[in-house]
């Protein structure tokens, strides 16, 4: 068993082999070999490390993805946005929680669970105007009536035709 | 106590947002890139993000050929694609050679990826183009001449040299039919290796037997009405079946649909009098019928291929017959690694040119292959589109001259034409005397019809890009004018002799032209090389 404590101390105790699907964690045990000393997260809070947590039991047992497979990064990713039934479910969540559970799959190295997050967000800005994306995500529109003007003509292109 | 601020989509680092991006479509992208200057600058700053939409802009995916290949190296290699045809370039010659055929009239031949082939009176020759000598291993240096290895009678022959294979089809043999409703063998397939011409080892059988349920008895001979097409693992034969002694009605026309690999053959009747056919990828196939309808199948995986859209030609452009001109397919494992190019084009950018054959006036009519794509393939009843919902945004019609020949490659067309006379100047009236006369020289015209590198150049100064020269049709005087689709048009400065000019191949980086006289082909591979607009205009 591995002793986890979050950033809002709180302390989580789990399998060894839930955890290592984190490579963060799993680097850090190879480091230190056996030990009962808890880890500090100080990048996570509890509720999201019991999301984290929750989809690393699912995929227990699971294949890691090899190391080399990030390094041909858009080969391998850029295909798909399709997510499995069980981790859409799973990722239906707030904004703010889908944000967290990003950073914290980031720092915590779960490359699959990056994807979902990121995969769910892909999803929400598809087919949606500059304007509609705004709206989503909360984003202020910096650029002068000129840059815009600009970048729209520069963007057009891309357009179905 | 602590402060929590909440975490944003801005609030992502860099590298969290380009992944993001990277799992949006192309036009998603430019959308996203259009909200504020974080996104923009992370989109910009991206290699694989700009690379991304470098390869949509261009109309090009990616092979396997370039997996071990980093980024940059990617993105050079297609910016250099992107800049090789600039509006005036002068070509150099990169290969050249001369083939023995022997004097007989010419029959079928094709080029693909740098092979050259051509099938006449049962013996097939087959000539390696390429200049790089690590691919003279994929066929031999000289054209092949195995009149052994090949069925005595030979009706039909095709080549495709990426997968290393040669589709046969021995003259089909009288059929007798007893009784009704009888499955009989009408003919059959061979599949053959191309560099040995022995028997291709994917293919389950080496000759495939084809059936065909007839519903009288009497004798039948099978007659091919196209020449077969290969698609990866798909052939499609067109048939009819013709009754001995001929009959007066005219016979209806069927497919065989081949999986060459698994040894499987169907056969469904088709509905259309056919006046043309596309084989547009393993499963869609289109054919234009004598009332000027384009249909487009799809091919199930069991039961007969489904009636999905059909495109409804103007009147001004219909003809008895059809020709359609088109990319060659890429489809398909490879058998000959070396020889697959990086980049092929990707379906939705391609161009399909259908050439009229008719006497009063023929015409050239590009096609933007985009309609067959998407929605269209989901409906589950045929859609019939009027021409004016399609026509005038998806085509361009140029006057044609049959003594013109074409090639296809992607979302460009090569055109041999006498110097000074553009498409849309050629008259059939005047005739012979604008077309590729007997003592002109010619050049080549490519047309290319990409319409996102068209909005692009037209939006966006890039200076390392050439000048590209936009042509508007609505600028000159099209006959008949029936569409305004903008093109980038490339005239080659290199002059050529229309005496028996026998085919113009058109690739990524490269032209091929063949001239056939007294019993040899003379095989010609040019290169473009760019020129000063201003040096030229000096000489």
């Amino acid at each position: 068993m591995v002793h986890l404590v979050t950033s809002d101390n709180v302390e989580f105790v789990v399998d060894k082999e839930v955890v290592e699907r984190s490579v963060l964690i799993k680097n850090m045990l190879e480091d230190v070999g056996e030990t009962d000393q808890s880890i500090p997260l100080a990048n996570v809070s509890s509720a999201v490390l019991r999301k984290v947590i929750e989809y690393c039991e699912h995929h227990r047992g699971e294949p890691l993805p090899s190391a080399d497979a990030d390094q041909n990064q858009d080969e391998t990713r850029k295909r798909t946005t399709d997510i499995s039934e069980w981790d859409q479910k799973f990722i239906t969540v707030d904004q703010e929680m889908l944000f967290e559970i990003i950073l914290a799959a980031n720092y915590l190295d779960i490359k699959s669970l990056l994807d979902v997050g990121c995969k769910t967000v892909a999803n929400m800005i598809k087919g949606k105007t500059p304007d509609e994306i705004r709206r989503l995500f909360n984003i202020v529109n910096d650029f002068t009536p000129e840059e815009e003007a600009q970048i729209k003509k520069e963007n057009e292109w891309a357009e179905d035709r | 106590m602590m402060t929590t601020v909440a975490i944003e989509f801005l609030s992502l680092p860099t590298e969290l947002i380009w992944r993001i991006l990277s799992f949006l479509t192309p036009r998603d992208l430019c959308r996203c890139a259009m909200t504020c200057k974080i996104v923009r600058n992370a989109a910009q700053n991206s290699i694989h993000v700009q690379y991304k939409l470098e390869l949509y802009a261009q109309g090009f995916t990616e092979t396997r050929n370039l997996d071990s290949i980093d980024v940059d190296s990617r993105m050079s290699s297609l910016k250099r694609l992107a800049t090789l045809w600039p509006s005036v370039c002068h070509a150099s010659t990169i290969f050249e050679d001369t083939v023995r055929v022997g004097n007989h009239l010419l029959k079928v031949r094709d080029m693909k990826c740098g092979i050259w082939w051509m099938w006449v009176n049962g013996n097939i020759f087959i000539r390696d183009c390429n200049t790089n000598i690590k691919l003279s291993h994929s066929f031999p240096i000289h054209e092949q001449f195995f009149q052994d290895r090949l069925p005595r009678l030979v009706r039909a022959l095709v080549v495709d040299p990426i997968q290393d294979l040669v589709v046969v089809v021995p003259f089909p043999d009288l059929c007798i039919v007893t009784g009704a409703e009888q499955n009989r063998h009408i003919f059959s397939v061979d599949f053959l290796s191309a560099s040995s011409l022995l028997p291709h080892p994917d293919s389950l059988d080496a000759s495939l037997m084809c059936q065909h349920s007839f519903e009288e008895f009497g004798h039948y001979r099978a007659a091919l009405t196209e020449e077969p097409v290969i698609c990866g693992d798909r052939i499609v034969v067109f048939y009819c079946m013709i009754s001995h002694p001929p009959g007066i009605v005219r016979p209806n026309l069927f497919i065989q649909v081949i999986d060459w690999r698994k040894g499987q053959a169907k056969s469904h009747p088709l509905r259309e009098d056919v006046a043309g056919f596309h084989l547009v990828d393993e499963q869609k196939f289109i054919v234009i019928d004598t009332q000027g309808i384009i249909t487009l199948y799809t091919l199930e995986e069991h039961g007969s291929p489904l009636r999905r859209v059909m495109y409804r030609l103007q009147e001004s452009v219909r003809a008895p017959y059809y020709l359609f001109h088109a990319t060659p397919s890429f489809y398909g494992a490879t058998a000959c690694p070396d020889l697959e190019p990086g980049y092929v084009p990707s379906p939705e950018s391609q161009i399909i040119v259908l050439e009229t054959l008719t006497n009063a006036c023929p015409v050239i009519l590009i096609i933007d292959m985009v309609i067959f794509s998407g929605k269209v393939l989901h409906s589950e009843t045929p859609v019939e589109v009027p021409w004016t919902e399609w026509g005038p945004q998806y085509t361009c019609c140029f006057r044609h001259h049959p003594s013109c020949q074409i090639s296809v490659f992607g979302s460009k067309i090569a055109y041999a034409l006498p110097r000074y006379v553009h498409p849309w100047e050629l008259n059939y009236k005047v005739g012979r005397r604008q077309a590729l006369g007997d003592h002109d020289r010619f050049y080549v015209h490519i047309l290319d019809f990409n319409q996102r590198a068209i909005a692009r150049a037209e939006n966006i100064y890039d200076p390392d890009s050439p000048t590209h020269f936009i042509c508007k049709p609505s600028d000159y005087c099209h006959a008949p004018a029936i569409s305004t689709r903008p093109y980038i048009l490339t005239v080659c400065r290199a002059r050529f002799s229309p005496i028996c000019l026998s085919g113009l191949f058109l690739e990524h980086d490269r032209l091929t032209l063949t001239w056939s006289q007294n019993g040899t082909v003379h095989i010609q591979v040019v290169s473009p090389v760019r020129v000063d607009l201003d040096s030229d205009l000096v000489h």
